[in-house]
């Protein structure tokens, strides 16, 4: 793997500010990300003060780019005076808003006295934000010894097909834990908890919702869509893995009336990672990581897992 | 700033601006409306997807703390909206589509 930056700094920025996804079609991934937080014992902070991140108001130009950043800056700065040294996300968009934030807000002088004054702050408080970003992925990673000592159950015998997302590996760009163009890390992690992590051809295709692009162009969305899932299923993965909300609704919802329509003969479970994590840990399905709540039923999955974990 | 481009090259996040000269369907219009209001919502909610009674009693049921906005993120939204002009923008957009 070719990582530039140690994983290890992550684990230094505890508590960590949960940012919590605009996104609801599946609260599992909200859910789930507080229970195995909360099961791994890793410090956390909420708040109601958190407001969206503004991902949609600039990235799909519907408003000027102050917008975000500034939705941006003072979340980071609520981060802040929440003593919390780093804003975990669950989601790929809110990942690539902050990080675009930070980067701007320290290259551009001008835009961080123009944001300053917008927030009603001063230019200090916003040049000094002094808030990491990370995305689950790179939390897991990070705090993989308390997983692998923690786990009650072992991926052995599921094969598993890892979608990174266009915006996650746009960011990795920016952020080098892996290599963008071709990332393993969560490979790696999963290898590691025993599952069987499948090779396919389109994995670095988009799935499909492009921002956008899902309500403009509908068939050629659908399209990708259909080519990344019949590139899954072609390999017999057993369920896909993603941490983005935006990649699971278009995975999982759009998957079902594909299937509904006649278009795909197959339905592949889709779970976030912080869904597979728990039942890991062994964290209740349905309590704990609402696995009731998908479009793509998760009882086939549930049950070939519970043969395997009979077995172990 | 420039709008950044998803690496998907096919895929780029499209500028409403020049998709207002490509796409001239009452559809497209239609669907433009639609992702408009993904920012009317954070300007009036403070997310872009509401919160439902529905979500709100699950996050209650399953015992973490239940999702809402509090009245100061919601006057900060507002400020901001205003301080940088979103609204004439948004306008602007909107008669571009």
């Amino acid at each position: 793997m070719s990582n530039d930056r140690d994983f290890s700094i992550i684990r230094e920025t505890v508590p960590f500010f949960l940012f919590r996804p605009c996104v609801q079609a599946h609260p599992g991934i909200e859910v789930a990300t507080y229970f195995v937080l909360k099961f791994l014992d890793i410090p956390f902070l909420m708040s109601d003060d958190q407001t969206c991140c503004g991902f949609p108001t600039f990235f799909w130009n519907m408003s000027p780019p102050e917008v975000m950043v500034s939705l941006c800056a003072r979340n980071m700065l609520l981060a802040k005076s929440l003593a919390c040294k780093a804003v975990l996300v669950v989601c790929n968009a809110c990942y690539t808003a902050f990080n675009h934030a930070l980067r701007e807000l320290s290259n551009n002088e001008d835009l961080a006295r123009r944001i300053a004054e917008i927030i009603g702050r001063t230019p200090d408080d916003v040049n000094d934000l002094d808030v990491d970003i990370f995305h689950v992925p790179e939390m897991f990673y990070a705090f993989k010894d308390e997983i692998l000592r923690r786990m009650r159950f072992s991926l052995e015998g599921l094969r598993v097909a890892v979608h990174y997302g266009c915006h996650y590996r746009r960011e990795l760009m920016f952020r080098k834990f892996d290599d963008h163009k071709n990332p393993r890390f969560v490979d790696e992690l999963l290898s590691d908890l025993g599952a069987e992590v499948v090779d396919y051809s389109e994995k670095n295709l988009c799935c499909g919702g492009s921002g956008i692009q899902s309500r403009v162009h509908y068939e050629l969305s659908e399209n990708i869509c259909i080519r990344k899932l019949e590139s899954i299923h072609r390999v017999g993965a057993d369920m896909i893995v993603v941490w983005c909300p935006a990649c699971m609704y278009r995975l999982d919802i759009c998957q079902r009336d594909l299937y509904k329509s006649g278009k795909i003969d197959f339905q592949i479970p889709v779970l976030h990672l912080s869904q597979l994590i728990g039942l890991v840990l062994g964290l209740n399905p349905r309590t704990q990581l609402c696995l009731h709540l998908h479009a793509i039923s998760t009882q086939p999955l549930l049950e070939k897992i519970k043969e395997i974990w009979v077995k172990i | 700033m420039k709008c950044p481009r998803s690496i998907n090259p096919a895929l780029f996040i499209i500028n409403l601006r020049y998709a207002g000269v490509l796409l001239q369907d009452i559809n497209t219009l239609l669907k433009m409306s639609k992702i408009i209001k993904f920012a009317e919502n954070i300007m009036e909610t403070g997310l872009s997807v509401p919160l439902t009674d529905n979500l709100i009693n699950l996050q209650r049921e399953v015992g973490i703390p239940p999702r809402s906005v509090s009245e100061d993120a919601l006057r900060d939204v507002k400020r901001i909206f205003e301080k940088s002009e979103a609204l004439e923008y948004m306008k602007k957009v909107s008669r571009n589509v």
